[in-house]
């Protein structure tokens, strides 16, 4: 599936230590374009961790990331680069509480992209139409529910035209009846042909939309495939206890 | 998890209501209840005791205070005569109306504020009202009372004070206690009357106040007291003597724009009103200062160019050409993608500081002297800093040569420019184009993080040319000489100086904190470690030692050559005092901002300098809103420590100029009354504002529940 | 099914950025530019400070410290000191004297306050809100001045007072009856500072007790018997504590004999070994089975200052410097012209120390004598305080009580109202449940604010230059009036501060992180 697809991220024997310990020890991986991973892994295994390192809000010690081409180092310039490619959604949502929706979208195309805005906006409230709530446009996100405010947060990231979008575990923290919205949001996101590495443990999702899973444990890759080899066949002894925990 | 979104709602503050009151019962039932309350027998004896004990010493204090105001011997009239002089001290009386505008102007933004953004200050309910007014008829008939109470009836009878009391009911007494009987009455009734009704009224506070002032008018206008030392050759005089005028003008004005906006914001964007009166109220703090009550005598040579002053060194050739020049390379620098121009700009800016520093050194200074010395006999420019500013001047050219991309070579331009601004201090040139220089530095930082479309370009250069604008005009006005004809060495005093020291050392403390709270909860360990040493000194010192300080020590620090009046000084040391604890605020403020707001910022591609400015600081900030309003308070208390260094503000003049005076009446011995005095004025002051910061901190939803 | 790939070309593959596009150096370029800029700005003030000072006639010394100066103060342990630094004890003082007695009674007036204010009772709690809202909106130095006219009010004190009294009240002041200490209370004390290790002891011997074995063992009673017996027998046989003078008199001939290299040594092996130590506690937590772990730059920045920190500290103590100081910390080099040092210390401790059998207090009645033409306080009996002292500490108590009230209000509305209800439940009566529950809780909330009102409270005391009462701004302010060393004074008064006010914040730092470790 991805041997014909130009890379995207490509990182090689990334390590990480926080203090003592080590929560990354050596992950290599390739991500082509238009691909969409999914990432499992028990609680715990990095997982947030290595797709934190790919927009550098964490620093990685050893091994190297590269995006679209873009070698990830100390490099101001490339940091900058990689960070309005790569667009990051969480758990958590993290909305700016001061500012409106709309605000909230056109931040980063007003100071970032340097785009006017009227044009910000205009392109803002497509979005929002596109996530389904252009209504909710001049409302704060204190007022919103977290389903909506999780896909604000979408529309927040894609505003920056993100050629890869990170999302880490973006519907666990959310009420069983919003998952589904935020779901459908990201399943047409994926068939429009964005680069997508998702954290998440929602099965349907990967079973359904992923071109390949990875299985995160103490650090590493322990197991990476397409899903039916996954869910049908997996390999190692952890992926199968881990597996038959969570179906 | 923690760093979920708060959820502040905005825009709708909704009324908080009170708690509903306990369904009023008799007076029976509440004595029972209130004070001789318990679970078993001995608890309710032990409550009833406490009531007693309780009682008595609170009746005892009031009789206290009451016989104190009360006796005959006190000689108020000090505190009457020299209100003016506690107010104002020396300013002079043609003068006058100057103060008087500076309150008006003053009351005009409070009553626009309070249309614009108040919507009237909420309302009162009536019940609250109407027992208020009770409590205080009661009150007042107790201190009726207890005036003419025989001395036996103190528990203790401290040798403090010699009251005669006078036990036969004069006139004032029978009035007093009449008023309070009165307004006993109306209260008492009234609940009576509307029962549980009342608490369903309300009135606006607005409404009370426009009351307020009315029956104040009126009274200053009738009532007059008898006078026993006319100053005058009267006999009695209206209780505001001869301020009637001014005030009832005033309450006028206040009243009439009050209405003036509620028509104005029909009329006009709301949103619009907003902005100017925000402007209004930065802005009209300093005209007040500077240009109303300074009086200042304007050089028109000095502004505009012409005799002795060379065209470019006056505060209209500066403007213009900062202005320009400067706003010109703001303006690359707001979007600097042009690598071209980048490049002719840098290798301008590095020939001109190159060049004009060897102009400079070369021009007036023997070399000889420099390589023995390391310092110039003339003195015109110490060796280091010709180094320094020649080799930024080099930096400046290399980088236009050879970085091939704007946006870095803008970069190395803000970093050459910090390092100009910290040089010009040690070159000798204009005070004012010290100031402006740093100011170019500061927005030649900032711009690369605020430009970009040709709307944000504009706004940064409006913002630098409002900048320029403002430090000319500072300096154009603090060099003026004042017009003033006053005997003391400044014209501010009294409370108008108090009230002056808070606000401004607030203000110019703000800055100062928070950059100093950014130091110090930053990730980088020197400036951590600078900031918590700066913060800790001054918090550990007292104020008192900080005022010394700056009266005694800062001159000796200064360079030769370079002096501040002692009120300048003090503002500042008080702004330097105050941005410790500014500082402590803000870090609280920072610190309740979850760490996913910084993430989701820098995953956006926000500069550490736009997340900070766009989503960190309006969070902190508007978190520690309330606490700030409590330094306010602080603050103004601590204005009063001024009085130790001989300044004269209004504490100084009451407890030292007043009990002082020997003509044209005698009060001397009056010390004690003027401290008396003086603590209820304080008081007054200090109580209502945080009663307001209070129902402020209320109104935003973070107070206690 | 992974295909290694390269990454395209665009930036040349781990190439190390210009340094004006590196994050890490460009962090580390501004810090040291800053600092350095830092550095110099505070040495460039302090020269041109000190050529002010010599261009005005005053050069920069601390001599005035040494020499006999002319001031008389206004009160102290000794009101016509002999030096510039006996002036500064003594100003020292008196400020401790009002901080540590405003601490003890602002609490206790404040605790009052507090939980009035939450009576049930409403004449109660409005009494103490007045006092509260009185209180607190009034700046202090308008207290302290207005105590201060009142006190001057009272009457005189006249030549019939003469004699002794329980109690005088005048605008000399205010005098009480006191307990004066006398020859033995070296011993005495001593003797209860045992005490109240073995206090400790015991009391932990019964907690470990009922911990064991589950039975009351009532430590608190046991804990206090002890405490109350070392109170009483110690009036008896405190003399045997005079066997202490043996060991005082031999630290003293250690510290005066021994030769001062020795000492060096002993200080500099002590810097490099808690650099040692902080070094290798860093480096052990941050190894791993797997290896040392990755250094952020953060952390070499603190090894480096640990490192040049501990280097530093042994070669200031093998070098001249270091010879100097620990001479002077021995008492072998006169500091100041003042007989201070490790061994006077012990030296005068050994002479105080001996067997006989003087009473360590003694209980006096205040009282007026005539030595000239004027009644004053006499110094020997009772205690008589000034109307300055009278006023500054009634001020401070009075108005940190208010705050103090305050936090107390909120510390115990804090603690959760279940607590209380289930204290209830449980069938504790109100008294109970405020003691046994609220209470103790309430404490750990209250700790911290109450601490920052200790230190506001210790600050503010430096308002008695407001009154002429002689701490230690007043007495510093007096001290360059006649001297000129305002730079010298300056520096004093910010170590003295900053050391109060680190001590008070360590002392309250350590409570607070034992209740915190108490609730785990
Ligand atoms: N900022 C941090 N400081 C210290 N340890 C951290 C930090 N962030 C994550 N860790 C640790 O790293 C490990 C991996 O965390 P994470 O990547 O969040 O796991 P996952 O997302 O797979 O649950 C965890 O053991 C976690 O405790
Ligand atoms: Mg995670």
């Amino acid at each position: 599936m991805t041997e014909d697809r130009k890379p995207m991220i490509v990182s090689e024997g990334v390590k990480k230590w926080f203090g003592d310990f080590q929560a990354l020890r050596g992950v290599t991986t390739t991500v082509g374009e238009r691909d969409v991973v999914v990432v499992i892994g028990p609680s715990g295994s990095g997982k947030s961790t290595f797709i934190r390192c790919i927009n550098r809000l964490e620093v990685h010690q050893e091994g190297r990331i590269a995006v679209d081409g873009i070698e990830l180092t100390n490099d101001l310039r490339n940091i900058d680069a990689i960070r309005r490619e790569v667009g990051m959604v969480f758990q958590s949502f993290n909305l700016f509480p001061h500012l409106t929706v709309l605000e909230n979208i056109t931040l980063a195309p007003i100071w970032v992209r340097k785009h006017t805005r009227t044009e910000s906006e205009e392109n803002g409230m497509q979005l929002l139409e596109r996530v389904g709530i252009p209504e909710q446009a001049d409302k704060f996100p204190g007022q919103l529910s977290g389903g909506q405010q999780q896909r604000v947060a979408i529309a927040r990231a894609l505003a920056m035209n993100p050629k890869v979008m990170l999302f880490d575990e973006p519907t666990s923290a959310l009420d069983p009846e919003m998952i589904k919205e935020v779901l459908d949001v990201m399943k047409e996101l994926a068939e429009s042909g964005m680069t997508m590495i998702v954290v998440t443990h929602e099965m349907g999702f990967a079973r359904e939309v992923a071109d390949r899973v990875l299985f995160f444990d103490y650090g590493t890759i322990v197991e990476e495939g397409t899903p039916e080899h996954f869910f049908t066949n997996p390999q190692h002894d952890r992926t199968k206890l881990f597996l038959s925990q969570i179906l | 998890m923690t760093d979920q979104p708060q959820g502040i709602v905005h825009g709708v503050v909704e009324d908080l209501e009170l708690p509903p009151e306990p369904p009023p019962h008799g007076p029976k039932i509440w004595i029972q209840e209130n004070l001789l309350g318990g679970d078993t027998p001995t608890a309710r004896v032990l409550n009833g005791l406490l009531s007693v004990i309780f009682g008595l010493i609170a009746l005892n204090i009031l009789q206290y205070v009451t016989s104190y105001i009360f006796e005959p011997s006190r000689r108020w009239s000090a505190v009457t005569f020299n209100m003016k002089l506690m107010m104002v001290q020396a300013f002079p009386q043609a003068d006058l109306f100057r103060i008087w505008v500076s309150v008006g102007i003053f009351f005009v933004l409070v009553s626009f504020s309070l249309v614009v953004w108040g919507g009237g200050g909420g309302r009162l309910s009536m019940f609250s009202l109407a027992k208020g007014i009770r409590n205080i008829g009661v009150l007042f008939m107790i201190v009726a009372i207890m005036h003419g109470a025989p001395e036996t009836w103190n528990l203790v009878s401290l040798p403090l004070f010699t009251i005669d009391s006078p036990t036969a009911w004069s006139l004032a007494r029978v009035v007093f206690f009449l008023l309070g009987l009165a307004l006993f009455a109306a209260g008492f009734l009234y609940l009576r009357a509307s029962g549980d009704a009342a608490k369903e009224q309300s009135v606006p506070v607005l409404s009370l106040l426009v009351a307020g002032m009315v029956i104040i008018t009126t009274a200053i206008w009738l009532i007059k007291l008898p006078v026993p030392e006319g100053q005058f050759g009267e006999t009695t005089a209206s209780i505001a003597r001869t301020t009637t005028g001014p005030w009832t003008i005033l309450f006028a004005v206040a009243i009439g724009s009050y209405f003036l906006a509620r028509v104005l914001v029909r009329v006009f964007d709301p949103a619009l009103i907003k902005r100017i009166l925000l402007f209004l109220w930065v802005f009209s703090y300093p005209i007040i200062i500077m240009v109303i009550q300074r009086k200042p005598v304007l050089l028109w040579g000095d502004i505009l160019g012409g005799g002795p002053t060379v065209w470019w060194e006056s505060g209209l050739g500066l403007f213009v050409l900062f202005s320009l020049i400067g706003g010109a390379v703001i303006w690359w620098l707001a979007l600097s993608t042009d690598v071209t121009v980048g490049r002719v700009i840098a290798i301008a800016m590095g020939a001109v500081l190159a060049i004009g520093t060897w102009l400079v050194v070369n021009a007036s200074n023997d070399w000889e002297d420099i390589i023995r010395d390391g310092v110039p006999e003339s003195a015109a420019l110490p060796l280091w800093v010709a180094i320094v500013a020649a080799l930024a001047g080099i930096a400046l050219i290399a980088a236009g040569l050879l970085i091939p991309d704007g946006i870095e070579i803008a970069r190395v331009i803000g970093l050459i420019m910090g390092v100009v601004a910290l040089l010009v201090w040690f070159v000798p040139m204009l005070f004012v184009v010290r100031f402006l220089l740093i100011t170019f530095a500061l927005t030649a930082i900032a711009a690369p993080s605020f430009g970009g479309s040709t709307q944000a370009r504009v706004r940064v250069v409006a913002v630098w040319i409002a900048l320029v604008f403002l430090v000319v005009v500072t300096f154009v006005l603090g060099e003026a000489e004042t017009a003033l004809e006053f005997q003391s060495t400044t014209f501010l005093g009294g409370f108008n100086f108090s009230i002056l020291l808070a606000i401004t050392g607030l203000v110019l403390s703000f800055p100062l904190g928070v950059v100093l709270a950014l130091a110090r909860t930053s990730t980088m360990p020197i400036f951590r470690l600078l900031a918590t040493g700066y913060i800790e000194l001054i918090r550990s010192v007292p104020m008192i030692t900080w005022l010394f300080f700056g009266a005694v020590m800062l001159p000796v620090f200064l360079p030769d050559g370079i002096t501040f009046d002692e009120i300048v000084r003090v503002i500042g040391i008080v702004a330097i005092f105050n941005a410790a604890y500014v500082a402590e605020n803000v870090r609280g403020g920072l610190q309740s901002i979850g760490k996913g707001q910084y993430e989701a910022a820098s995953a956006m591609g926000l500069s550490t300098v736009q997340s900070t400015a766009l989503i960190v600081l309006p969070q902190a900030i508007r978190a520690v809103l309330p606490a700030l309003v409590g330094s306010i308070i602080v603050s103004f208390k601590d204005t009063s420590l001024v009085a130790i260094i001989g300044l004269a503000d209004v504490l100084f003049i009451a407890k030292s100029f007043v009990p002082g005076q020997t003509s044209p009446h005698n009060f001397l011995g009056t010390q004690p009354q003027m401290l008396f005095f003086i603590a209820l004025f304080y008081w007054v002051f200090t109580f209502s504002f945080s009663r307001m910061a209070l129902r402020y901190e209320k109104s935003i939803g973070l107070g206690e529940h | 099914m992974v295909t290694p790939l390269e990454p395209q070309t665009g930036t040349s593959e781990h190439a190390k950025p210009p340094f004006w596009r590196n994050v890490t150096v460009l962090k580390w370029i501004a810090q040291i530019g800053f600092l350095t800029f830092f550095i110099w700005l505070f040495y460039i003030l302090i020269s041109q400070a000190v050529s002010n000072l010599e261009g005005t006639g005053i050069a920069f010394s601390w001599d005035f410290l040494a020499e006999p100066l002319g001031v008389l103060l206004g009160e102290g342990f000794n009101t016509s000191p002999g030096s510039g630094i006996e002036a500064l004890a003594v100003g020292m003082t008196n400020m401790l004297r009002i901080t540590a007695s405003g601490i003890v009674a602002a609490t206790i007036v404040g605790t009052i306050i507090g939980v009035a204010r939450l009576s049930s009772n409403w004449i109660v709690s409005q009494v103490a809100n007045a006092y509260i809202e009185f209180f607190r909106n009034i700046p202090l130095l308008v207290q302290i001045y207005f105590w201060q006219s009142l006190v001057l009010t009272l009457g005189e004190l006249t030549v019939e007072e003469e004699g002794a009294a329980w109690f005088f009240a005048t605008s000399k002041g205010i005098a009480i009856p006191w307990l004066t200490p006398r020859a033995g209370r070296w011993q005495y004390i001593a003797l209860l500072v045992l005490g109240a290790f073995v206090t400790r002891w015991v009391y932990k011997w019964r907690v470990r007790i009922l911990e064991e074995k589950g039975v009351e063992t009532h430590a608190g009673s046991w804990a206090l018997g002890v405490f109350a017996t070392f109170l009483i027998a110690g009036w008896l046989v405190h003399p045997i504590m005079g066997l202490f003078g043996f060991l005082w008199s031999a630290l003293a001939w250690v510290f005066g004999n021994v030769p001062v290299i020795l000492f060096q040594l002993v200080f500099a092996a002590l810097a490099a070994w808690l650099a040692y130590r902080f070094i290798k506690n860093f480096l052990d937590e941050r190894r791993t089975p797997a290896g040392l772990a990755k250094l952020t730059d953060d952390d070499y920045f603190r090894l480096t200052v640990a490192g040049i920190l501990g280097l530093a500290g042994v070669a200031f103590f093998l070098l001249g410097p270091g010879n100097a100081t620990v001479s002077r910390l021995l008492g072998r080099d006169l500091t100041f012209s003042m007989n201070w040092g490790l061994e006077p210390i012990f030296s005068f401790l050994a002479e105080k120390f001996d067997f006989s059998t003087g009473l360590p207090l003694d209980f006096s009645r205040p009282e007026v004598v005539v030595p000239t033409r004027f009644a004053q306080y006499s110094p020997a009996v009772g205690k008589a305080f000034t109307p300055a002292f009278v006023s500054v500490w009634i001020g401070v108590t009075l108005y940190t009580a208010a705050f103090i009230g305050e936090i107390v209000r909120a510390g115990i509305m804090a603690v959760h109202r279940g607590q209380n209800e289930a204290a209830l439940a449980v069938g504790l009566r109100r008294g109970q449940v405020l003691r046994l529950v609220v209470l103790p809780q309430a404490f750990r909330i209250v700790l911290p604010p109450l601490g920052s009102q200790y230190l506001n409270l210790a600050k503010n005391t430096s308002l008695g230059i407001a009154v002429a009462y002689a701490e230690v701004v007043q007495v510093g302010q007096t001290i360059y009036n006649q001297e000129g060393q305002t730079l010298a004074v300056f520096i004093i008064w910010m170590a003295f501060y900053s050391i109060v006010s680190l001590v008070l914040s360590g002392v309250v730092n350590y409570y607070n992180r034992k209740m915190q470790l108490v609730e785990r």
